[in-house]
């Protein structure tokens, strides 16, 4: 298809596109300078990591949920058997101040070794059941992130595990 | 007033040109600027920065 265009009409077109490359120039160079001094400098790198540390808390935090629950059951195991429920102390350890970013060792500590139940392999969180007025309230605590703000969740006899904190807490 | 007739695809490749020649004459202009405003905060700080010598 073909058109007419005066010189004037064209002279526009080339100016228009010829300020539009020499102003989109800067930009292109800046944003690629840019680029490329943050991947340089590791940027990328930092917000991978950063990326994939909360990925991997999150991954983490799902063993208080699953093990909670395999406790919660081998509580009301116990209970349909003795008419009781069993309290322990805090196992692997008691929650401190910070908590730890290495999975530790849970052993067979008394009550859960009661129980019969202890976790399949380390553990990062620590756990414990408390003994309330209608039955008992499991507990699994964890500060993947040492910040000090533990990531609680909890059990109940009637209850699944659920997180108490808010989701980001880790 | 003297006129052209030009297809569509000439006039698409005769805007497609100036903005290239924008482009090469902004990257052209725009480097040695970068270059020269490095170079000189390069020699400031060595000259009057906190560790110069």
């Amino acid at each position: 298809m073909t058109r007419e265009y005066t010189l004037d009409e064209l002279d526009r077109l080339a100016r228009n596109r010829f300020l539009l490359g020499l102003l989109g120039a800067p930009l292109v160079l800046t944003l690629l300078c840019g680029g490329v001094a943050f991947l340089a400098l590791g940027g990328a790198a930092k917000l991978r990591a950063l990326v994939s540390e909360t990925e991997r808390h999150r991954q983490t935090a799902r063993e208080c949920r699953f093990n909670l629950n395999s406790l919660r059951t081998a509580e009301q195991a116990y209970n349909a058997e003795y008419d009781e429920y069993v309290a322990t102390g805090w196992a692997p350890a008691e929650p401190g101040r910070v908590g730890w970013d290495k999975a530790q060792s849970f052993g067979m500590p008394e009550g859960f070794a009661e129980v019969g139940w202890v976790p399949d392999g380390r553990v990062y969180g620590t756990y414990r059941v408390r003994l309330t007025e209608t039955g008992f309230e499991a507990e699994c605590r964890m500060d993947l992130d040492l910040d000090g703000e533990w990531a609680i969740f909890r059990a109940t006899e009637r209850a699944r595990a659920e997180r108490v904190t808010p989701d980001g807490v880790f | 007033m003297k006129t052209l007739r030009l297809t569509d695809d000439e006039i698409t490749s005769w805007r497609r040109r100036w903005l290239v020649r924008g482009f090469v004459l902004g990257t052209l202009a725009f480097l040695p600027g970068v270059l020269l405003g490095v170079s000189a905060a390069w020699v400031f700080f060595a000259e009057f920065g906190p560790f110069a010598k």
